[in-house]
């Protein structure tokens, strides 16, 4: 039989880790978004350079890793 | 990245241009978080209203050596592409970028205010990603903003993209 009140608690300690998982990511993107343009381009570079590997019909021939 | 930006520089002191600003993902990227794009948009104002305004950006990166690749210029391992001022909002967002520094380049990139009512502007689903991420992380002068969207007449799409993507209430 389901323990109501340990569902109840389960559920609201996830809910708290929720929480803080995304509380985390923004503190993270607002740091990100602080960089300085050229730190910016690097980090995009290293994007490019993981998604290389991904194809997406018909888009690949436009998807040139930069190089700076 | 530093010596793209330099040759972009010397189409306006050559006056093969009148002016240019940095737009599209760059010009997100400025102010958001690193977000994955693949070409550098170059807005521009060219010296002169002709049927092929692209023709003489296109000569001068040629006889630098430079190659096309579809509608891109590869100038120093990045793909730019050139865009003339299509409207008065994207012409009046090129005059009024903001000057920026790159390195020790100085380059301009399309004021905060002037991109969002631009992404407002052409509204393609990643603009509207764009917008969703700038609205969140930048720091935007609002009373800038709406003086600038009720002039273009972008303001209530502006109001139900902020109801329809944000927590307004």
């Amino acid at each position: 039989m389901i323990n109501m009140s340990n569902l109840r608690k389960c559920t609201l300690i996830q809910n708290k880790a929720i929480e803080k998982i995304i509380r985390e990511k923004e503190q993270r993107r607002k740091k990100l978004s602080e960089l300085s343009f050229k730190e910016k381009i690097h980090i995009l570079v290293e994007l490019q350079k993981m998604a290389e590997g991904v194809t997406k019909h018909g888009k690949t021939a436009d998807r040139v890793v930069w190089y700076i | 990245m530093e010596k793209t930006l330099k040759i972009i520089k010397e189409l306006k002191e050559k006056k093969v241009l009148k002016d240019f600003s940095i737009g599209g993902g760059i010009a997100a990227l400025y102010y958001i978080e690193p977000l994955l794009t693949y070409d550098l948009d170059i807005l521009f104002i060219p010296i002169e209203d002709s049927i092929d305004i692209l023709t003489p950006i296109y000569r001068y990166l040629k006889e630098k050596g430079f190659k096309t690749k579809g509608e891109h210029v590869l100038i120093e391992g990045i793909p730019v592409q050139f865009i003339p001022v299509y409207n008065d909002l994207v012409k009046e967002a090129v005059l009024y970028s903001d000057e920026v520094k790159y390195g020790r380049i100085k380059t301009k990139v399309l004021g905060l205010e002037y991109l969002i009512a631009v992404m407002l502007q052409t509204y393609r689903p990643k603009d509207r990603e764009r917008l969703i991420k700038v609205l969140e992380e930048a720091k935007i002068d609002l009373k800038l903003l709406k003086k600038i969207l009720k002039k273009y007449r972008l303001y209530d799409k502006y109001v139900q993209f902020k109801e329809m993507y944000f927590d307004t209430k």
